[in-house]
């Protein structure tokens, strides 16, 4: 014998069922909505801000291609075009640049370059937007980034327009009038300039002696070693390219895991609750069935087929509303987290069908591991103690001697208490969501975006050059920002005051005795004892480091005086704050707790050389060693190191009459600005920017705190959204199960406590509602 | 010849000075198309005795055989299968599906299992009960001696082996019992349908054309002399 379903004997009996429970349904199909819609918002951010990261890394980098070699000869072309595993070739010539200078009297930097159809298509059309136009076809045409337009004044660019250059190519410097056929908006920050392939045949222009070879990878980063060996390469060339593992990427993938996971959690509570409620109330109805002879699979599938009628509802709705909002909520949550280089980021909303398949995908998972426990239950019913259900709750009760049990108070006391561990569960979820509620609106509200700012931001704006915060820097730093820059912004109306940070790399002369002790602390740390070299082995590689002259590191200006007399203060050995400010003395940093190994060059003499053309050998006596907590500035944060060699000083401070000693061309690394009053903040920003649009550099950073501003508005809204959604979870679940206790309760109301109260001269119809209240109330 | 048989059936709740005998040793024996009321006082072990019958519930020891099988030996699932084809229950409260209508209730029993409903015989018993106005009602628009009208119709409509009916009046007034035992008896007769029926009343079990009665878990009349 074996169980028959008969589906439309199941079917008719859930029809009526779905007719009969409309509040049950109701419930089930929000809290089904509230589910999906939680975990598709989670999604879409969690997608967004991925999708989001790829698109902006591709924009800064300013090209899609993972690989490029330069002046590639014929045979190298061939060799590269048969490797299987690069899917894109596109071409680029390096024509030249603009000559000239802007009316700030900066030099212009504004490359000009062909690239091939494949290389626009494939490889940049994705890093740039706003492309009016077409790219240019005729000898005479030219296709401008907005940034090089912008250098050249031009503000409202117009098709054909006239365009007047003065530029170099590879024969010499060129005056020619071209006509603007397009142009873009590019994430880069430099000024580009692009020329037909036509410009190029007839200029003379060849793959060997300006060609770029820009190729796309199978699988990165494996390809990208594996192209090293297949292809033999001339000297001085390299095929330069980023292996870049966003690391970012995968917090972001544990953080949504984690809020789906938790989101989960609280839907199968709430629809596991929904489900146990109705099927406690119908255990008669159950049991009944099972008397007449439906079977336990039969009974599991009449629930579960319930589940997914409310799943075909609740799901698509949820989807949809979650879609609705995630219009609006996406770009606010993501439009000023995408800051890079000088442009920020338009965030762009992607309706990834993963986004959709995943929520559907989870949310039915809940909802069907919700149902299942409940549809075993009603399974299990047994038929014997259904017939006997009264929706009471079972369990010992104490007797009570009590003279005050006809009280509607007491009454209803007990009744709340009647199941202590559901009662325990109702008070622990509205506890909880109450005090998250409380808990997130009132943090949220106590904390003010200015005060925010002033404790976590050195200053409102900040200015970086970024070739010094890059962890290697292949070519001398190229400055970019000047005097006049600083004045300009000085200059600004409600600017209080400009700090200028000024930095060198500098040479250390390799001297044994004063580098010995340091030496050790930082080879016991190092990758060398690692990989077992010797100390001897590795001093002398150090010392072959020094004898190409790449021993050294970054010299910086101290910004915050302060921090000196606050060191003093910390440390036994004081810093002679007069020696230190003419420049005598300089400091090395950064230590920490653990492992301090500058401390041993306190004491030493250091004597340097700053890379510049009036750098000459610089003696200095290091007069401290900063900890990560004796000094901290945003400015000197990011510097990081020219070459990376492990066993060097990370850094070192000096004064400005310090720095004048080493160097007078030391190149400003950083520029903090800040104001007068917060109120001005906007408009100040707003002046900044059009200043920054008289740099023709690109390589530097501005912050503007405006965004972080914005930033701290949004992460804390995000705290409210996600905190109050799931303090409503708890809070609509400790509600649902405070109704099935009162539904439970309300038999035995009925049943015990009428017949008392209606002894006690009281009318069932005024009491029963009271009694009922007073539950709720407490 | 028995269609149901039980022998030496006995149920035991609790332990040590808390055992209580809900039956002790029940044998009793009830032909086709017998008409068999069991009395006894309240807790005597009537309605545990039609748990057992019914397999609703498990006894302690002992054997119930309905037409030839063992009951008591099946799984769950292959018990619910075979008690839906088996046995019509009728009960005190009537125990109609709320959410079906009168024929949906009536023919639910044939449905779950998958059959198709003899239209013939189920139209017959509805004029028989007197429900052809009443299909398309949901239970709760109906009396009390309607509902267990409708509930008799539903034990029938399998054409059960036995028909178990626990208390089926006790919840209506003495007029309307009447129609409803009379009612029983004649579809009993007319459809030669076994049927056993609890009942604490002495003048509806005299209705019956035998009775067992029970005390202390016990047959102590009408159960044992028949028995084989």
């Amino acid at each position: 014998m074996h169980a028959n379903r008969n589906k439309k004997a199941i079917r008719r009996v859930k029809k009526g069922m779905m007719k009969a429970n409309r509040t049950r349904n109701l419930f089930m199909v929000f809290a089904i909505i509230l589910t999906t819609f939680m975990i598709t918002t989670v999604f879409s951010l969690g997608i967004n801000y991925m999708e989001n990261m790829e698109l902006m890394q591709v924009r800064t980098a300013g090209t899609c291609a993972d690989v490029s070699l330069a002046r590639p000869a014929a045979e190298q072309e061939q060799q590269i075009r048969a490797l299987d595993y690069v899917d894109i070739i596109g071409i680029q010539y390096m024509v030249g640049s603009v000559a000239g200078k802007n009316d700030e009297g900066r030099e212009l930097s504004i490359a000009l370059q062909y690239y091939d159809t494949t290389e626009w298509e494939k490889h940049f059309r994705e890093a740039i937007s706003k492309v009016n136009g077409h790219y240019p076809v005729s000898e005479n045409e030219i296709m401008l980034s907005e940034d090089a337009l912008s250098q050249l004044g031009i503000e409202t660019p117009a098709p054909d327009m006239e365009i007047p250059l003065s530029y170099y190519d590879k024969t010499g410097r060129q005056e020619k009038t071209f006509t603007l056929s397009g142009w873009f908006h590019s994430y880069t920050g430099a000024g580009m300039g692009f020329l037909s392939e036509e410009y190029c045949k007839n200029a003379g222009y060849t793959m060997q002696e300006d060609g770029v070879l820009s190729l796309s990878l199978d699988k990165m980063p494996d390809d990208f070693w594996r192209i090293q060996d297949d292809v033999p390469l001339n000297e001085g060339q390299s095929f330069s390219g980023a292996v870049s593992m966003s690391s970012s990427n995968w917090s972001v993938i544990m953080m949504v895991i984690l809020l789906v996971l938790f989101i989960i959690c609280s839907g199968y509570l709430l629809i596991y609750n929904v489900m146990y409620i109705s099927i406690s109330k119908d255990t008669r109805f159950y049991g009944l069935m099972k008397t007449l002879g439906t079977t336990q699979a039969q009974i599991k599938t009449l629930v579960k087929s319930q589940a997914v009628t409310f799943a075909c509802i609740g799901i698509p709705a949820g989807i949809l509303s979650a879609a609705a909002v995630s219009l609006g909520l996406v770009p606010l949550f993501l439009n000023e987290g995408f800051e890079q280089g000088r442009s920020a980021m338009d965030a762009e909303i992607f309706f990834h069908p993963s986004i959709y398949v995943l929520s559907v995908i989870f949310s039915a998972a809940t909802v069907w591991i919700a149902c299942n426990t409940p549809a075993k239950k009603a399974a299990k019913i047994s038929p014997v103690e259904a017939l006997r259900y009264h929706n009471f709750t079972s369990g010992k009760r104490k007797s009570r001697n009590s003279t005050n049990g006809g009280r509607l108070h007491v009454m209803a006391f007990y009744n709340v208490f009647r199941d202590k561990k559901r009662a325990v569960l109702v008070f622990m979820s509205l506890f909880m969501g109450i005090t998250i509620i409380l808990g997130v609106n009132g943090v949220v509200g106590s904390i003010k975006g200015e005060n925010f700012i002033k404790e976590y931001f050195d200053y409102n704006f900040e200015y970086t050059d970024t070739q010094f915060t890059q962890a290697e820097q292949d070519n001398k730093e190229v400055p970019q920002f000047d005097g006049h820059f600083v004045q300009q912004i000085e200059k600004i109306d409600g600017v209080e005051s400009v700090t200028v940070e000024k930095t060198v790399w500098a040479g250390i002369d390799f001297d044994r005795s004063a580098l010995d002790e340091f030496m050790r602390i930082k080879y016991e740390d190092s990758s060398y004892l690692a990989k077992g070299k010797s100390y001897e082995e590795t001093v002398a590689e150090l010392r072959d480091y020094a004898d190409a002259g790449e021993y050294g590191c970054y010299v910086t200006t101290l910004v915050d005086e302060n921090a000196l007399e606050e060191y003093n203060q910390r440390h036994d050995m004081p810093i002679d704050i007069d020696a230190f400010l003419r420049g005598e003395t300089a400091i090395v940093g950064k230590d920490n707790e653990q492992f301090a190994p500058n401390a041993a060059l306190v004491g030493k003499t250091l004597t340097l050389t700053a890379d510049s053309r009036d750098g000459k050998a610089t003696d200095f006596l290091i007069s401290g060693a900063f900890s990560f907590d004796d000094y901290s500035d945003s400015l000197s944060e990011g510097i990081d190191r020219r070459r990376n060699i492990e066993i060097v000083p990370d850094i070192i401070f000096v004064s400005e009459a310090g720095m004048e000693r080493l160097t007078k061309e030391a190149v400003i690394s950083g520029i903090g600005v800040d104001i007068k009053d917060m109120s001005q903040l906007e408009w100040i920003d707003r002046e900044l920017q059009a200043v920054n649009g008289t740099l023709t550099t690109s390589e530097w950073e501005y912050n503007s705190t405006v965004g972080k501003l914005e930033e701290f508005d949004q992460m804390f809204y995000s705290v409210n959204l996600l905190g109050n959604g799931a303090a409503i979870l708890l809070i609509v679940l400790g509600l649902l199960n405070f109704v099935k206790r009162s539904l439970n309760g309300c038999m035995i109301l009925k049943t015990e406590k009428t017949g008392k109260i209606c002894g006690d001269g009281q009318s069932i119809a005024v009491s029963f509602p009271a009694g009922l209240h007073m539950e709720g109330r407490m | 010849m028995a269609v149901l048989e039980t022998k030496d059936l006995r149920k035991i709740y609790g332990n040590g000075e808390n055992e209580v005998h809900a039956l002790d040793g029940v044998s009793i024996s009830v032909d086709e198309g017998e008409f068999v009321a069991v009395v006894g006082t309240s807790g005597s072990g009537k309605s545990t005795l039609l748990n057992m019958i019914g397999g609703l519930d498990r006894p302690t020891s002992g054997s119930v055989t309905i037409r030839g099988k063992e009951i008591l030996k099946m799984k769950d699932e292959e018990l619910t299968i075979f008690r839906r084809r088996n046995i019509g229950f009728v009960f005190q409260n009537y125990n109609l599906l709320p959410v079906l209508n009168v024929y949906e209730n009536i023919v639910y029993p044939i449905e779950i299992d998958g059959g198709r409903a003899d239209t013939e015989f189920i139209r017959e018993i509805i004029h028989t009960l007197g429900l052809e106005k009443k299909l398309k009602n949901m239970p709760d628009h109906l009396s009390g001696g309607q509902q267990q009208r409708v509930a008799i119709a539903r034990a029938l409509a399998t054409k059960p082996a036995i028909i178990l009916a626990d208390e089926p009046t006790g919840n209506l007034d003495s007029k309307t019992s009447m129609d409803v035992i009379l009612l029983m008896r004649s579809v009993s007769r007319q459809f030669h349908q076994t049927t056993i029926m609890i009942t604490h009343n002495e003048e509806i079990a005299q209705m019956a054309d035998r009775t067992i009665r029970i005390e202390d878990g016990k047959v102590v009349a009408g159960g044992v002399q028949f028995a084989r």
